[in-house]
């Protein structure tokens, strides 16, 4: 993973100074809330219902087990004990007080961490596929082109005050997009060259994303030379800052602009700008893309026959509870002889996407031992050790078990992504986690969820879907009807290569009696399918929701 | 009875980059649209008043500069003076919000695209806090906002040693001016 | 019948707090001062000064139940209760 030089360290550092010294003109009454509110938000710090939130960059997901524990520390020292990982890979602390942030942000600058841009109407962390560097789908690995970004990004002077928050995701995988970089701002898929030979490049996508206007992107670009990426970036980036609406602030984000223009005229005038540009000194060299690209060399993997014969076995073995959790949460390596193995962070009964500090320290040291010491988080709120000698898969399944952190649900519909909801967040209207933890506990027969098969189920406490509703195959949205919370429920919805946003079943339901809705759904599904072969969404896009409302609402 | 003139403006503190950055006095007149023009120093207008009374600004000595709204388009200016910036010493970017960002890219493309060597000032909302990412932009002057505090702008300008992206300061970004 | 009250978050560490009727500020929203909006005018403009201790003050909805001051919507009800999940450490002593 990317190691920090002088310069990377420097800055940082600097920020925290800098924050402190803002934190230090607050608390002695020299600027208002009103000046402080876009300084302490480009540093993270929201203002929520019971404290303030810090949500801290893991970019791209990619942590040291060093940095893991740090945020452990961070958690038992300064908050409550726990953290909240979330659906743009990275983590939130719930109760910081606002004197300590500054150093807070001291502790996480030693492990080379900030929560810089984290919130803000600036450029945001970039997300990636989770399985970047290890997916055997994978064309290229994306997490050097997500550190330029991130590099470009951080501090960029020209975009510190764009219409809205800008969202970046990058998927190494034509073909098996991870990282759900159609509902994203800009979306970046790297694709190979059309000419059959040389570098790869990348497919741009623009105007994507979730929210009250939910939209999937544009193709903008289908082939840009890799050196070209970071000018081709400023020049849309650019053409939002001058363009898009400043009078809505839910008219502002680059989807409505790219909307109103259409990508055709939207494209036109990127493309105006970048061609005064991409000549010029953003230009990538070979030297750069070669001296970050050595920062995600390959670990060093021991030379090992191939284990697919293996695990498939042991996926169906006897021991049926390590072979669900092989069969759910561990994945095919690239690597002959390594696997990818899921760490659910949805047991039944616990808010989705928490981890304490124990927990936390505990993956940090099973990453140690068994994954080079690196941890991946997932855009679904669940954690990855990206590098498991399959022959270990047993021994490393023991330890997560007596550690609760077992579940053998990933990709499954207990795999629940949930915002935190009216619980923790002002801009809520309806409790997104007691839905989670009743679906969670009503839906408890691992049989019956393995059964079920391959399903997202998304929630969100409000119309602002950051539990990303619109794109689970179950979307479950929390509205306010005259005062109390009522849930609408929506199907198809999918985030991957066949994008397509969820369409509402019928009239919302009271807390009561949504997640019989739920398990109607369900049921409607496994009563209906052709076979246990065919998924969830597929067979919602072959029937329709005509058999969901009859059995849902009949 | 003879009248006293006065000039419209408030001879305030401005921040002004160099070599180092100082607070000095404002020694630009801001003269309103049916105001008389001043026979001496230098002098502020709108972008109107420049076009319609551009070759008698053009002939003082001082030579002159235009006030500006932050959203305007970098051609806007080139139209009203005939197609160069040449006759000026002086843009002023009126930031009407400090959220507004638009004013950062006209900057850039004033200095970058348009090669503009004046004073580039910005006024109105103009917070400390933001005045590093502006003098990134280009802007080499300051008017902070009435209430709030030259010195801590120009310790905000300072805030930091290291910069990753190229700019209107330095079209390199970080991996090109590497050691 | 629906009065007001005066609420805020405290700048220190975010926490809502509500405005008691001597002018001081409460962690309790049963503590806080219930009474007609136009009544809390000067009150909740005075709050509005005091950003080195409060946060963003408004005025929200509440109705008295048995005497008490209760939040007429869910939202401020949770706010004043806390999150209505567990928390890990009160998992583990509950445990």
């Amino acid at each position: 993973m990317y190691k920090y030089d002088d310069y990377d360290q420097t800055l940082v550092d600097q920020r925290v100074a800098q924050f402190r010294d803002q934190v230090a003109r607050r608390l002695g009454g020299e600027i208002s809330e009103d000046e402080f509110k876009p300084l302490r938000l480009q540093n993270g710090l929201y203002m929520q219902l019971h404290a303030y939130m810090l949500r801290v960059a893991i970019p791209y997901g990619l942590l040291s087990s060093k940095q893991l524990r740090k945020l452990a520390s961070i958690a038992r020292d300064y908050d409550r004990g726990y953290g909240h990982f979330s659906t743009r890979q990275n983590i939130q602390y719930n109760w910081p007080k606002l004197q300590d942030v500054p150093a807070i942000l001291a502790e996480l600058a030693t492990v080379e961490m900030h929560a810089i841009q984290t919130s803000g109407n600036c450029i945001r962390n970039t997300t990636a596929d989770h399985l970047a560097g290890v997916a055997r789908d994978e064309l290229e690995d994306p997490r050097p082109w997500c550190e330029l970004i991130r590099q470009w990004s951080t501090f960029h002077p020209e975009f510190a005050a764009l219409p809205r928050k800008f969202k970046i995701a990058v998927t190494g995988a034509p073909a098996a997009d991870r990282a759900a970089v159609r509902v994203h701002d800009i979306g970046i898929r790297m694709v190979p060259n059309p000419a059959g030979e040389g570098p790869n490049g990348f497919e741009i996508l623009v105007g994507g994303g979730l929210g009250r206007t939910p939209r999937i992107a544009d193709v903008i670009r289908e082939f840009l030379p890799r050196e070209d990426l970071l000018s081709y970036l400023e020049a849309t980036l650019r053409v939002y800052n001058r363009y898009g609406r400043r009078d809505n602030k839910y008219k502002a984000r680059i989807k409505i602009l790219v909307g109103a223009l259409g990508p055709a005229e939207f494209k036109r005038l990127v493309e105006i700008e970048w061609a005064q540009t991409r000549d010029g000194a953003m230009r990538l060299t070979q030297a750069e893309i070669d001296r970050v690209a050595a920062h995600f060399s390959d670990p060093a993997y021991r030379e090992l026959p191939s284990s697919d014969t293996a695990v498939a076995a042991l996926g169906l073995g006897k021991d049926r509870v390590l072979g669900r959790w092989v069969q759910a949460n561990v994945r095919p390596h690239r690597q002959p002889g390594y696997s990818i193995v899921m760490i659910s962070l949805k047991s039944p009964g616990k808010p989705p996407g928490d981890a304490t500090s124990e927990q936390m320290e505990l993956i940090a040291d099973l990453a140690d031992r068994y994954s080079f010491g690196e941890i991946v988080v997932t855009h679904e709120q669940n954690l990855v050790l990206p590098n498991v000698e399959s022959a270990k898969l047993a021994e490393l399944h023991a330890k997560l078990h007596a550690a609760e952190l077992a579940e053998p649900n990933v990709g499954r519909v207990t795999d629940i992504i949930a915002c935190p909801g009216l619980d923790y967040c002002a801009l809520a209207n309806a409790r997104s986690i007691p839905i989670a933890t009743r679906i969670g506990e009503q839906i408890s027969d691992l049989d019956y969820v393995h059964d079920l098969g391959e399903i997202s189920l998304n929630i969100s406490g409000c119309i602002n879907a950051c539990g990303h509703h619109h794109v689970g195959n179950i979307g479950i949205l929390g509205i306010d009807k005259q005062g109390e919370e009522y849930y609408q429920l929506m199907l198809g919805g999918s985030a991957d290569d066949h994008a397509s946003l969820g369409k509402i079943l019928g009239p919302a339901f009271p807390t009561e009696t949504i997640v019989d809705a739920v398990d109607k759904v369900l049921a409607t599904y496994v009563d209906g399918r052709e076979s246990a072969d065919e998924r969830f969404i597929d067979y919602v896009r072959r029937v329709g929701l005509a058999p969901f409302k009859e059995r849902v609402y009949g | 009875m003879v009248e006293l003139l006065r000039h419209p403006s408030i001879r305030r503190d401005i921040i002004r980059t160099g070599r180092a950055s100082r607070i000095v006095e404002d020694d630009v007149s801001l003269v309103a649209d049916d105001a008389p023009m001043p026979e001496h120093g230098r002098v502020l207008v709108s972008l109107e008043r420049a076009a319609r009374e551009h070759e008698l600004l053009s002939a003082r000595p001082e030579r002159f500069g235009v006030r500006v709204p932050g959203e305007t388009e970098p051609e806007a200016i080139l139209d009203a003076l005939g197609g160069s910036l040449a006759s000026l010493d002086l843009i002023a970017i009126v930031i009407p919000k400090s959220t507004d960002g638009r004013h950062f890219s006209l900057a850039r493309l004033l200095r970058e695209r348009h090669d503009f060597r004046g004073e580039l000032r910005a006024c109105g909302d103009v917070l400390p806090d933001q005045l590093f990412f502006m003098q990134r932009c280009g802007y080499t002057a300051f008017e902070l906002r009435a209430d709030k505090s030259l010195a801590t702008g120009l310790r905000a300008l300072e805030a930091f040693t290291v910069t990753y992206q190229g700019s209107a300061d330095d079209p390199r970004p970080l991996w090109r001016r590497r050691g | 019948m629906t009065l007001s009250m005066i609420t805020a978050n405290a700048t220190d560490d975010g926490a809502p707090i509500y405005l008691r009727a001597d002018g001081s500020w409460s962690r309790a929203l049963s503590e806080g001062r219930a009474g007609e909006s136009e009544q809390l005018a000067a009150a909740l403009a005075l709050a509005k000064t005091q950003q080195r201790i409060v946060c963003d003050p408004y005025l929200i909805d509440v109705k008295l139940v048995e005497g008490r001051p209760t939040p007429t919507n869910v939202r401020e009800r949770i706010r004043a209760h806390g999150p209505t999940v567990l928390l890990p450490v009160a998992r583990a002593v509950a445990a």
